[in-house]
């Protein structure tokens, strides 16, 4: 899944340490989500795009021919 | 925002308490029992053995529920294939004539006779169920650092 978070927090100038204190989880996490390395759950989505005051969609797109 | 539970320090600390006093009780006294009949120390490292493993089981509830689900994904993977790893490289390692060498002269040092006898098969069994447990708990821990690595890794540029 693709993801705009690090132009998003760029635009904010958020550490990936202050996404992941706003959201509730570790940097770790923020890392790999915002990688492409980790599929956030619909709740975690949710709570990003909350974070970022946008909506899930504005935020991830789904990879055509890839499985969840 | 999906609030995240808080860590609990005390009890984490208490039941930490209860996974290491037990065994290095069982370790202190053992001078005490070895002059005690069998039944009686089977029965008392018997018991040091379950609080243990009921102290990390509450441990790693309260782990669990302070977890996130990247690390929550992490533990999956790494118990999965750490457990599967872990208890095969036992099995191979059986097959290795210098690892067998190397068990039997544990054994026989340990037990403080060439001659195999009760003292022995016990002992060896217990190495045996210790070695597994320990060659599980170092391939998960491994697996779940290359995890971390893997998942942390900076994204590919298209």
């Amino acid at each position: 899944m693709k993801n705009r978070i690090r132009v998003l927090r760029a635009e904010r100038r958020w550490s990936q340490a202050d996404l992941a204190a706003q959201v509730g989880v570790s940097r770790n996490s923020i890392i790999s989500i915002e990688n492409g390395h980790f599929d956030p759950s619909l709740t975690l989505a949710f709570d990003i795009a909350a974070a970022f005051e946008m909506k899930i969609e504005d935020i991830f797109e789904r990879e055509r021919g890839k499985s969840a | 925002m999906t609030p995240r539970p808080q860590s609990r320090p005390r009890l984490y600390l208490l039941f930490l308490a209860f996974c290491i006093i037990p065994g290095l009780s069982v370790i202190a006294a053992i001078p005490w029992l070895k002059t005690q009949p069998d039944n009686l120390v089977f029965l008392l490292t018997g018991i040091a053995a379950a609080i243990t493993i009921l102290a990390s089981l509450a441990l790693a509830i309260l782990h669990d529920r302070s977890m996130g689900e990247w690390e929550r994904s992490n533990s999956r993977f790494s118990v999965f294939w750490g457990d599967a790893i872990g208890t095969s490289l036992v099995g191979l390692l059986l097959a290795v004539p210098v690892f067998r060498d190397w068990v039997v002269s544990i054994v026989t040092a340990f037990s403080g006779t060439a001659n195999i006898d009760a003292q022995s098969v016990i002992l060896a069994f217990v190495g045996g169920f210790i070695t597994v447990v320990m060659a599980r708990v170092l391939c998960m821990a491994l697996i779940s650092i290359g995890w971390t690595f893997w998942k942390s890794r900076p994204a590919r540029e298209v």
